[in-house]
């Protein structure tokens, strides 16, 4: 229930102009815009500026936005069309110069990624990927270092044990206890989204 | 459906880690064949190797999440910045040339815009002060002649010797070792009392592993003779007992309960003004007695003790958020104000005072300690929307 109070307080305050409220939708969706972005343009900078660009669009039209899905489809969908016009425009100017930025396969590869791109299931992804991080985020140390090394480096765990010289019992450790706090905290997670949902739909 | 995309998320989620039930199965079923593009995402997010990828790129994503915030400040802001509004009248009145454009340049590198938010001014009076997260550990060990040691002023080493038993201080955290084993097998009384914002640990030396939380009294012999291992508690510490089956460990509770263990990991939360004393469970097993009446409890499980003497067994506690004092954080779950500022008392030893009308429950997924109280109170002042005033050591809550 709080979640959704939450939700919508934080809507009013952002509909206000509160640079608080900026801060915090900022802090909820960056990651998801520029990790999406990212994965259409496949480069960095790029991405920098569009996730720039679309985050600015959403401040200046802070009047407009009523909810929380409503927010996170029009920074989807603003960071795609940036994406199609920067490929457009270097389509555009590949043709012109001979200095190619992408190979002409390269863009239309992109370009028809980003053509099919379904900013559902995008979103959908984004919204997974962002509160298991989140969950990982909130382990204790130990156990985090461990499931980051196991799960984002690909580690083995001896490889873990020699990596911080810690006993392979130690790391079997911290990876039960770190599962089993993930999976405390994910719960949590979906706990306040199906009351949130439930009370959407019944209160 | 007011939000589809968080509801399908929190069913892929669900399905990874407790699973679905048949309903929800179709739900998600149904999703995945509305696209080829969402049954590509699904696939990606429950294959293990996949997933490693996408959280790694996620977490680099969110790496960068600070410089993105600094760069986005740097360009104007839609609200009331003074400078920009004059920046902005200014370049009406001036036609567009290379060296105006070049002026204008050189303008905007030297006019900073404000590179922190702007906080409404009402905030600002309304926090006359910031008051710091507590620093040390505020603790004090008295022994047995009544002898004071404060921690804080303590050096690393030995800090004294209880009969047999060695006090050492080590990495801020105190340790009972037995020492040569001399004639003397006799055990004295030493209590390790915190204040407000403190924040003490203490291996006892049956290598019982005890953490203490602000405002509270550990009571303990500095050896364990006798036939059981007794110590008493008043506030609110974390156990991890020393596996000894021969000898329960038994801790007494603000002089009204008893709670015994044989080898375990238990929090006991027994403040003075709160209406409860409540003991959870980890690991391990313990039974908590009141007046002959005793409860076993089970790792999750939580007896609250209430006025009436009478011992209610909860389950599904979130052992994160009851542990999580230990671990520098707060975690409010599902709390009313009243209890939420309790907690803020003991860490920054503040007053507290209630204007009417203020109502709510309160939670969050984690804060740190190490903060000053703005940041936890301006948390609650966006999301719960109630406000507060700081002046010195004054905390007044509104609505």
């Amino acid at each position: 229930m709080t979640n959704a109070v939450g939700h919508n307080i934080l809507i009013a305050k952002f509909n206000k102009g509160d640079q608080q409220a900026f801060r915090m939708l900022f802090d909820k969706l960056y990651a998801q815009i520029f990790y999406f972005t990212q994965q259409l343009l496949d480069e960095k900078e790029t991405a920098e500026e569009i996730v720039n660009d679309t985050f600015h669009k959403l401040f200046e039209k802070y009047k407009d936005f009523d909810s929380l899905p409503a927010i996170r489809a029009f920074l989807y969908i603003t960071a795609r069309n940036a994406c199609f016009n920067y490929l457009e425009k270097t389509k555009r100017e590949n043709s012109r110069s001979r200095s190619y930025k992408l190979s002409e396969q390269q863009n239309e590869f992109l370009a028809s990624q980003v053509k099919n791109m379904d900013e559902e299931a995008a979103q959908v992804e984004g919204e997974v990927l962002k509160a298991m991080h989140e969950a990982i985020e909130t382990l204790p140390e130990g156990c985090k270092t461990v499931i980051q090394l196991i799960y984002f480096h690909g580690l083995k765990r001896q490889e873990v044990a020699e990596r911080l010289n810690l006993s392979p019992n130690t790391v079997r450790n911290q990876g039960v206890t770190a599962m089993r706090l993930l999976r405390a905290r994910l719960k949590d997670f979906e706990l306040a989204v199906f009351i949130f949902i439930y009370l959407s739909l019944f209160a | 459906m007011e939000d589809k995309i968080s509801w399908i998320a929190s069913l892929i989620i669900k399905q990874s880690t407790i699973g679905l039930d048949k309903t929800e199965q179709v739900e998600l079923d149904d999703w995945i064949n509305e696209s080829p593009e969402n049954r590509r995402i699904y696939e990606g997010l429950i294959n293990n190797q996949t997933l490693a990828t996408k959280l790694d790129q996620f977490d680099d994503a969110e790496k960068g999440k600070e410089m993105a915030w600094d760069r986005l400040q740097n360009r104007e802001l839609p609200t009331q910045n003074v400078r920009v509004v004059y920046l902005r009248r200014w370049i009406k009145y001036v036609a567009a040339a290379a060296i105006i454009v070049s002026i204008l340049a050189g303008y905007f590198l030297l006019v900073k815009p404000n590179p922190k938010p702007i906080t409404k001014t009402e905030e600002k009076d309304r926090y006359k002060n910031d008051i710091p997260a507590p620093t040390g550990s505020k603790t004090r060990l008295v022994l047995a002649d009544n002898t004071m040691i404060s921690l804080d002023d303590a050096k690393n080493g030995k800090l004294a010797q209880q009969g047999n038993t060695v006090i050492i201080k080590e990495n801020g955290e105190l340790n009972y070792k037995n020492g040569k084993k001399g004639k003397d097998n006799g055990s004295e009384i030493n209590k390790l009392i915190t204040e407000k914002g403190g924040f003490s640990k203490i291996t006892l030396q049956d290598s019982t592993q005890v953490w203490l939380n602000s405002n509270s009294t550990l009571t303990y012999p500095t050896a364990f003779v006798g036939s059981e291992r007794k110590v008493s508690l008043t506030g609110e510490a974390y156990f991890e007992v020393a596996h000894n089956s021969a000898k329960p460990f038994i801790v007494n509770v603000n002089g009204k309960e008893d709670v015994k263990v044989l080898g375990t990991h238990f929090n006991i939360m027994a403040y003075e003004d709160e209406s409860e004393i409540k003991t959870t469970l980890l690991e391990g097993s313990v039974e908590v007695t009141k007046n002959n009446i005793s409860r076993k409890i089970k790792p999750g499980e939580q007896a609250q003790l209430n006025i009436n003497g009478e011992i209610n067994v909860v389950d599904s506690v979130n052992l994160d958020g009851v542990v999580a004092w230990k671990n520098g954080l707060f975690v409010f779950d599902g709390e009313d104000i009243v209890s939420m500022m309790r907690k803020l008392e003991r860490w920054y030893d503040i007053d507290v005072k209630y204007e009417a009308g203020v109502s709510g429950k309160f939670s969050a997924r984690k804060l740190s300690k190490d903060a000053p109280i703005s940041k936890v109170l301006g948390y609650f002042e966006l999301t719960e929307g109630v406000h507060f005033k700081v002046e010195g050591n004054r905390v007044t809550v509104t609505r």
